[in-house]
């Protein structure tokens, strides 16, 4: 084996090496730690950095171990897990950096930035993972590792969100298993092939067939949030704000949406999932989401609350994307991967820092916030301008070509829930802006306290900077080599085998 | 990538009042910065004056792959944009008394400018709609600038419009690309010969670029939101910003190539429907810069209905783009001089010999407007005119009869506007005649002269431009020459009656159209009745999904109080290191021992 073997399965031992040394470290070994976390974080992006050179030019990097009988724990790099790997080193660094700053002086650190990492680890692993058994066990470990970071308050709500959470990811995960044991009961290879594995089965497995594709969407389902199975997304929100942040970004919703994508292109494969008539369901129960989950958020106080109802919306964007079918809106999904990640982490961070510097929770409590805090709260306009899909933020990219793929397979409804969700996007969003830049303060802030000489702690205020910075570079320069759109146009011309 | 002078140039013309926006965010009370802020028009006025056209050059980078170029529309529309941006910037420069307004103000200023410019440049969508999404909200600040009760109410009505189109022009948008497969503007122009008309997106095209261009229906917004804003910006809203949304509909609709009879006679209907019912409610207006808001729409409308006709008629319309261009360059120059004048007359002028100079001044802009002869309104019109004899449509001898109609009324709102400031003045000079000079600053008046200058010299200018007009010398014949007397004896004489009449007797309440017209009936009794039955969907389909969901919670709780014991547990389990640990290593464990097997 040579080096190149080894980089997929150094990107996922690397953070899990660190939460083991982060658990054994003692609590006020700050900057031990923050070294540590910070340092590997770097080293993974110069190794996603190299493999992304490699994948780009045709290179292959495999890590092939057995596991069981006739099935190899796989972590490949091809393009589509590359562009989930990329996503997720580069986020976990600014979440780190961000965490540390968040977690300042806060009780039980060490327990926190070990579970951070593994919970890393285990998004990586699910990105990498070269086939559906490899996937099922990092997206189980994912589960468990999130877990103690959504009770870390520890407080009665915390648990009982954590307890929600547990409920449905366990019962989802058993669901992912069971289909995965049919799935290979019929098969005998849960290998991911580009393109698919299944439409040469013979047609008398189709019933079948269409049972497991159920059982895994369900089963991945309750991750993506999905409605009816999003129910333990807005209760988890309890969550320090990096935890938010990073859950509705990369790791677990993220999860959910990356898995489904994989079995409907690299299982399933798209022509095949079409014959067997899956994709018109999928598509109208993600429109279905969309437009509840959108409707819901416009009635919510708090801020959290309301970036998490956003979140359910967003992500079936990229169901949506998948399902309508045709290689123009499938890029406009893959995209939104990378696009709704940033976007919402810029929204997070910022909803942290208004909690932690001012103490504000609720958006009827952020009446002239833009002058406290401008800086945030223009990261803030940036991100919610690129939910809504303003031009020329990373949003409207995705938007762009979900509509006009949608109208390109034939499927011009899609167009009026686009339409209708950008409609509730504007109402649920403008409405902060106005009340944050152009309304005076009401009185004193909530709670108010002064974190170092600028409107916040540097450590909190540059990562939403940086990734609202990211949120306009994705859309300005969205044709440029090695950007998300470009990358997505990649994945989906081996998919759609162009 | 190729890359040529031309391709700078034409960036430079958005960049330059981007950059400066930034700047000015960065250090917002910078006394150097804002001076800079009008002259960031400078570059582009530059490039409309000195840049050859017909050029269409590709930006790979910028967005999905981008165009930009410059042709005849695009250049007549960036000269007057920038000279309107430019006036607009000097006349801001004085208008503002304290620092803070001001930096604020040119902050949401020079990103309009940024959109606005740059739209006019674009010729492919994805850049158009950016410019354009950009421009209309920013926008937004410029209209709120005052925080007053009315400017907020103005600055809600019109961000809900601004959204709404923007989705209906993005749809619209995705439907033409799907079917042309192309972004570039003239690749989709050239699909409509094609393919079958999908009517949808024509009408969603309508009512996007509608909604900007104040066609009635979708006007509302527009007589609420030009008046409040501060005085600068509602020149170059209505002189400007009002003509992108006719600069959208010629740049997609394929004007000149495809004969689209239906749309066409509905759009020379609405126009003219537009035309007179934008003078109608004007004349109820109590405030001069409502009453020059209801006055663009009417202006708007002509041009709309201009539009239509090429729409019905393709072997007419490259006449009629000349008209069009003549008409909304005069336009815009002469309705922001008659803006400015408001902010101007607003002051006690105190000095007999300035008051006279004023007044002269701005009686000659209104001339300009309505189309008096040696004016390019009236060759725009007499253009028009000559065009609509040559249609085959029967609804275009009806135009003929309304057109110059139209100037009657046109010329008759603006003698209301006329009769308001100079009432308004006198009023304000009676108040503060004890006080001393009230000085109106030197920006504010050389901008507007410059403005009313450039409103009558707009025929050399048309001429340096290249427009193609047809020779004056027709357009100067008897015959013209009486029916504009006619006309303007007509506005004096109705001008009359009415001041007699209102003088005489004072208008009932009820009768008065509050500005906003078919706004206040949709919001008093429509509007609440949506809210009403939307609040009650909203609560009913909260209520079942939280009674689904404690549903769900209780059968999951309920079922599984076994397992939530031993979650219970392991909750408390995780939490301690030794737990933890020993879970880490047994994962760390399993890994090694496998990776060794390998």
């Amino acid at each position: 084996m040579t080096f190149d073997n080894w980089i997929p399965l150094l990107i996922v031992i690397i953070p899990l090496f660190v939460a083991v040394i982060i658990f054994a470290l003692a609590e006020d070994k700050t900057k031990t730690r923050s070294t540590l976390n910070i340092g590997a974080s770097l080293i993974s992006l110069v190794l996603v950095g190299l493999m992304l050179w490699g994948v780009s030019s045709g290179q292959n990097y495999e890590t092939r171990l057995s596991f069981l009988p006739g099935l190899d724990l796989v972590l490949r790099a091809d393009s589509l897990s590359m562009l989930f790997v990329t996503l997720s080193s580069a986020l976990w660094m600014l979440t780190t950096v961000y965490a540390i700053g968040y977690l300042e002086g806060s009780p039980y650190r060490s327990r926190f930035f070990g579970f951070f990492s593994l919970c890393v680890a285990a998004t990586l692993g699910v990105a990498l993972a070269g086939n559906l058994i490899t996937f099922l066990l990092f997206y189980e470990l994912l589960t468990l590792a999130t877990y103690p970071l959504i009770v870390h308050r520890g407080t009665t709500k915390a648990r009982r969100a954590g307890r929600t959470y547990l409920m449905y990811t366990l019962i989802g995960g058993a669901i992912l298993l069971l289909g995965t044991i049919l799935l290979y009961s019929i098969t005998g290879t849960l290998e991911f092939v580009a393109g698919g594995f299944l439409s040469a089965l013979d047609s008398s497995n189709h019933s079948l067939l269409i049972l497991v594709f159920v059982l895994l969407v369900i089963g991945l389902g309750v991750k993506a949030a999905i409605v009816p199975l999003h129910g333990w997304l807005p209760k988890s929100m309890v969550a320090p704000a990096p935890v938010s942040a990073l859950l509705h970004a990369v790791a677990v919703v993220k999860a959910g949406a990356f898995g489904i994508v994989r079995v409907i292109y690299d299982v399933f494969g798209i022509e095949f999932s079409v014959s067997l008539g899956l994709m018109l369901p999928l598509a109208i129960i993600a429109s279905i989401t969309i437009i509840y989950a959108s409707t819901r958020a416009l009635f919510q106080d708090g801020l959290k609350a309301r970036l998490a109802y956003s979140t359910v919306s967003q992500v079936s964007y990229i169901i949506l994307g998948v399902a309508i079918a045709g290689p123009i809106a499938a890029v406009g999904g893959v995209v939104h991967l990378v696009h709704q990640g940033v976007t919402k982490i810029t929204l997070f961070f910022c909803a942290g820092n208004f909690a932690e510097t001012l103490g504000i929770h609720n958006i009827s409590e952020m009446d002239g916030v833009g002058r406290r805090m401008p800086w945030t709260m223009a990261a803030f306009t940036i991100g919610s301008l690129g939910m809504i899909g303003i031009p020329p933020l990373a949003g409207f990219i995705s938007k762009w070509y979900l509509g006009i793929g949608a109208l390109e397979a034939g499927q011009a409804w899609v167009l009026w829930v686009l339409a209708g969700s950008s409609l509730l996007n504007a109402a649920y969003f403008l409405p902060i802006l106005y009340v944050a830049w152009f309304k005076k303060p009401k009185g004193d802030w909530p709670a108010e306290q002064k974190l170092g000489k600028y409107e916040t702690s540097l450590l909190l205020l540059v990562p939403p900077l940086i990734t609202a910075l990211f949120v306009i570079l994705l859309g300005l320069f969205a044709s440029l080599s090695f950007s998300a759109l470009t990358w997505s146009e990649f994945i989906i011309s081996k998919e759609f085998l162009l | 990538m190729n890359f040529d002078f031309n391709t700078l140039f034409l960036l430079a013309v958005p960049s330059f009042p981007l950059l400066l926006a930034l700047t000015l965010m960065l250090k917002p009370l910078s006394k150097t910065v804002i001076l800079l802020a009008p002259w960031m028009a400078l570059p582009s006025l530059l490039v409309a004056m000195l840049m050859p056209i017909d050029i269409c050059i590709e930006v790979p980078w910028l967005l999905l792959g981008s165009f930009v170029g410059l042709n005849e529309t695009a250049r007549v529309f960036l000269f007057f944009t920038s000279i309107l941006w430019l006036m607009g910037g000097i006349y801001a420069l004085g208008y503002f008394k304290t620092k803070d307004k001001k930096s604020t103000f040119f902050i949401w200023f020079l990103l309009a400018m940024g959109g606005n410019l740059g739209l006019i440049i674009a010729q492919d969508m994805v850049l158009f709609y950016t410019f354009f999404t950009l421009m209309s909200l920013a926008s937004y600040g410029l209209v709120v600038h005052s925080k007053s009760i009315e400017a907020l109410r103005a600055g809600r009505i019109y961000i809900i419009l601004v959204i709404i189109g923007e989705i209906m022009l993005f749809a619209a948008f995705s439907m033409m690309i799907a079917s042309a497969g192309s972004i570039e503007f003239t690749v989709i122009r050239a699909t409509f010969s094609n393919i079958e008309v999908n009517h949808s997106m024509i009408a969603l095209l309508l009512l996007g670029f509608g909604i900007k261009a104040g066609i009635v229906g979708v006007h509302v917004w527009l007589p609420l939101a030009h008046p409040v804003a501060p005085t600068p910006a509602s020149a170059i809203l209505s002189g400007a910003m009002i003509a992108t949304g006719l600069l959208g509909l010629m740049q997609v609709l394929p004007l000149g190539e495809v004969e689209l009879p239906f749309w066409g006679t509905f759009m020379m209907l609405i126009g003219m429907i537009s035309t007179f019912y934008g003078v109608f409610v004007g004349l109820s207006q109590n405030n001069a810069k409502t009453v020059l808001a209801y006055s663009s729409i009417s202006s708007m409308g002509i041009m709309i209905t201009a539009i239509g006709l090429g729409l019905v008629s393709p072997e007419l319309w490259a006449v009629m783009l000349m008209a069009i261009l003549v008409y909304v360059l005069q336009h815009g120059f002469a309705k922001s001089a008659l803006f400015l004048a408001v902010g101007i007359f607003a002051k006690p002028i105190l000095s007999q010999v300035t008051r006279f100079v004023f007044i002269l001044v701005l009686i000659i802009s209104v001339l300009s407007l309505i189309g008096a002869p040696f004016t390019s309104s009236f060759v725009a019109k007499k253009m028009f005119d000559a065009q609509l004899s040559l249609s085959t449509s029967p609804w275009a001898e009806w135009v003929q009869v309304l057109l110059p109609l139209s100037s009657l009324a046109a010329s008759l709102l603006l003698a209301r506007f006329l009769y308001l400031i100079w009432s308004k003045n006198i009023k304000e000079y009676e108040k503060t005649k004890v006080e001393q000079d009230a000085l109106v600053p030197k920006s504010m008046w050389i901008s507007w002269l410059f403005l009313v200058v450039m409103a009558v010299l707009s025929p050399m200018i048309v001429w340096f431009l290249g427009i193609k007009t047809s020779p004056m010398v027709d357009l100067m014949s008897e015959k013209a020459l009486i029916s504009f007397s006619t006309t303007l004896g007509a506005v004096i004489l109705l001008s009359c009656i009415a001041w007699y009449i209102t003088k005489r007797y004072t208008i009932p309440e009820r009768l008065k159209i509050p500005a906003g017209d078919l706004l206040i009936a949709v919001e008093k009794y429509i509007l609440p009745s949506i809210i009403k039955s939307f609040a009650a969907s909203v609560q009913t389909l909260q209520n079942t999904s939280q009674s689904l969901g404690s549903y769900i919670n209780s059968a999951i709780d309920s079922g599984s109080g076994l397992a939530s014991f031993y979650i219970g547990e392991l909750d408390n389990k995780l939490k301690q290191w030794t737990v933890a640990i020993v879970l880490l290593l047994t994962i760390m464990f399993v890994f090694t021992l496998l990776a060794w097997r390998l």
